[in-house]
């Protein structure tokens, strides 16, 4: 997906702040939800990709009706590291 | 009547539709060379074929044409069977056959008994075979249209469907001469009918289905997270759909009758069957005018009935109706842990979605910032009735290329089965009020894993060092009273719905969505950044819960890269497909 911009600007480094490498790990995500995907459309596709054997096949529906801009998302969207 | 074959050996080339069957309706759509999604009518012109099967002297009549049988053949005619599909007789409603065939058990499955060859002989017709007739009839429909025999299909089936149904229906296509590829669920596939649009945006949003069909009206709240879908909740509904609404104006009219005439007739099966039949066309014809008439040839006793009714009269008539269809979606959206403000989209499918008053009861329940996809809300709308088979039709074109094991390896719950955020990801920015930071969300909970979001933030005025501080953001309600005006501009009719939600004379709540902070993650600081200059952060969540962050000045070099460590998975989500 495109990246989102955001206008208000982030904070001012605190003078104290230290971190190694400039980075400083804190917390922990929540645990997550285990839900079902629905097995379904061109995203799903390039998922099942990764996670199972699904074999390639070179071919966009939706790249051939959709205009340049979405051509080029889908065809990166299709790309196997998007999500 | 297919040339296919079981069991051929050389694969044959695959032509495949997108097909919706439903208790009322079925569709069949194809997708064009150029991609597109395009509902394919029949021989007489339909695009919504009534799925009933009729039979005369041996004579099988299918959609509109048997529809018709209803008030002349009605004990040889067959309706409303879909439902029925792998189910056991005693576990089924038989209501919606009243008027037609009546549903009968039959060894272990569930039967009609119809004269349907030239003898006189009453034959049975377990629901498999009536089903396999009718996909027969829809395949070759599209088959003559294609100019190429149709063997395989996607086909679209309602979110509470079993096992047992999901299996009769493949093996009942299957002796039609088609070949499911896949099932998917309805919603699902309107969502898809609306992605697949050239000028469809790609963007988180949660959505709310409300197929709103004849014999029921079946709900899903969906979360589309990079086009990917996850359904949150669903419910089923069948006592609110297209067939109280014929109700209403059947009564309406019935009513009318007997004022003049002294006989009700709704009392007379043929009398009656003739006015559902006229009723339903009256009640679509006020979708699209303000007035529509109903005329009925020797109605009861020999006399003709001829009336007109306004959209507004109608609309007070089915009040009650109509009020329970904004309840249903209301409820959906409860059961989901969800709250109004979150839903970005309403998707209406189903014929019943026609109804101007239906999406005008729901622009009001939901924000002005939701957008309601509906012919009367929206000029550039899908027909909602045909959205299950466009989905179905594109679904089609992206796996009928696949091996069959293919699909149903990738369609397995060992591929399916995904842990989602439960909570946004996102980072700080300064507010208006310095005090206080602003959490910004850059991936919304519910998104299924892996995933990755970027964001692009600005910076102080002058540039220099910023931090990005990443954390969960937890979306709060925030309610708080507004004085009502006591003029409001709106004339007094207008607040005379029944299912009209706000307090009179009380004080006016304002209800807003705002983000708590949740836990911190990270902190990382990126440092001169030059004046104007803007910082790009990447959040990527693994498979396995670790979560990586980037940031960097846009356009720069190097950077601040770190990770997390990984997150459990807790117990499953709520919803699934039950
Ligand atoms: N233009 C319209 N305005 C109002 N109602 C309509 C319109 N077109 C169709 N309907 C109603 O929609 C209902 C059929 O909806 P749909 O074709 O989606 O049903 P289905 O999914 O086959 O049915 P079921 O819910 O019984 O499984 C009928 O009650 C029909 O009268
Ligand atoms: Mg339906």
């Amino acid at each position: 997906m495109a990246a989102v911009q955001f206008s208000l600007p982030l904070p001012v480094l605190p003078q104290d702040w230290v971190g190694e490498k400039d980075f400083k790990a804190i917390g922990q995500l929540s645990s997550a939800t285990q839900r079902n995907i629905e097995p379904v459309g061109p995203h799903f596709l390039a998922h099942a990709r990764r996670v199972s054997k699904l074999p390639l096949i070179n071919r966009n529906i939706f790249a051939a009706t959709n205009s340049d801009l979405q051509q080029k998302r889908h065809q990166r969207t299709f790309s196997e590291d998007d999500r | 009547m297919s040339s296919q074959e079981d069991g051929e050996i050389s694969s044959p080339e695959i032509t495949a539709i997108g097909i919706s069957f439903g208790n009322s309706n079925s569709s069949i759509a194809y997708t064009s060379g150029e991609g597109k999604a395009e509902v394919i009518a029949n021989e007489e012109g339909d695009r919504q074929i009534p799925s009933v099967l009729s039979y005369i002297e041996g004579e099988e009549y299918h959609g509109t044409q048997a529809k018709s049988q209803l008030v002349r053949n009605s004990r040889n005619t067959i309706a409303y069977f879909r439902d029925y599909l792998g189910k056991d007789f005693d576990s089924i409603d038989p209501t919606p056959c009243h008027a037609s065939a009546h549903p009968q058990k039959h060894e272990s499955t569930i039967a009609f008994s119809v004269q349907d060859k030239e003898s006189e002989a009453q034959n049975i017709v377990t629901v498999s075979e009536i089903t396999t007739r009718h996909i027969r009839r829809l395949a070759s429909s599209a088959s003559d249209f294609l100019g190429k025999s149709v063997n395989a299909a996607v086909i679209t089936v309602p979110t509470n469907v079993t096992d047992e149904q999901r299996e009769a229906l493949s093996e009942a296509a299957k002796a039609a001469g088609v070949d499911v590829l896949q099932m998917i669920s309805e919603p699902t596939a309107a969502v898809l009918a609306y992605d697949a649009r050239p000028e469809a945006i790609l963007k988180d949003k949660i959505i709310v289905v409300a197929d709103l069909g004849g014999t029921r009206s079946d709900m899903a709240v969906v979360a589309s997270r990079g086009g990917v879908y996850s359904i949150l909740s669903t419910s089923h509904d069948y006592e609110t759909a297209g067939v109280q609404l014929d109700q209403v104006l059947i009564d309406h009219f019935a009513k009318e009758f007997i004022k003049k005439n002294k006989t009700d007739p709704r009392e007379n099966e043929r009398s009656l069957a003739k006015l559902k039949l006229e009723a339903e066309a009256t009640k679509k014809a006020l979708s699209l005018g303000g007035n529509a008439s109903c005329s009925v040839e020797s109605l009861a006793d020999g006399i003709d009935f001829s009336s007109t009714i306004n959209r507004t009269r109608y609309e007070l008539l089915a009040g009650k109706v109509f009020g329970a269809f904004t309840r249903l979606i209301e409820e959906a959206v409860r059961k989901a842990d969800l709250d109004i403000l979150d839903v970005d989209e309403v998707i209406l499918s189903g014929g019943t979605s026609h109804t101007p008053k239906i999406s005008q009861n729901l622009q009001r329940l939901f924000p002005p910032t939701t957008r309601i996809l509906s012919p009367s809300t929206l000029p550039t709308a899908i027909d909602p009735s045909s959205l299950s088979a466009r989905g179905a039709a594109i679904q089609a074109s992206l796996v009928q290329e696949f091996e069959k094991e293919d699909i149903e390896q990738s369609t397995h719950p060992m591929v399916t089965v995904t842990p989602h955020l439960r909570n946004a990801i996102g980072v700080m920015v300064v507010s208006e009020d310095v005090q206080k930071g602003l959490f910004s969300a850059l991936i919304e909970k519910e998104t299924a894993v892996p995933c990755r979001r970027t964001g692009l933030f600005a910076v102080p005025r002058e540039g220099g060092d910023v931090v990005v501080k990443i954390c969960e953001g937890l979306r709060d309600i925030k309610v708080s009273k507004k004085e009502k005006p006591k003029t409001n501009g709106k004339p007094a009719s207008d607040d005379s719905d029944l299912d009209s939600d706000e307090d009179e004379d009380g004080d006016e709540e304002i209800r807003e969505k705002v983000w708590k902070i949740g836990a911190v993650l990270a902190e990382a600081a990126v440092k001169g950044v030059k004046k104007g200059g803007k910082v790009e952060v990447t959040i990527k969540v693994e498979a396995d819960l670790a979560v990586q962050v980037e940031a960097r000045e846009a356009g720069g070099k190097g950077g601040v890269r770190g990770s997390l460590g990984k997150a459990r998975v807790a117990e499953n989500g709520s919803a699934g497909s039950g």
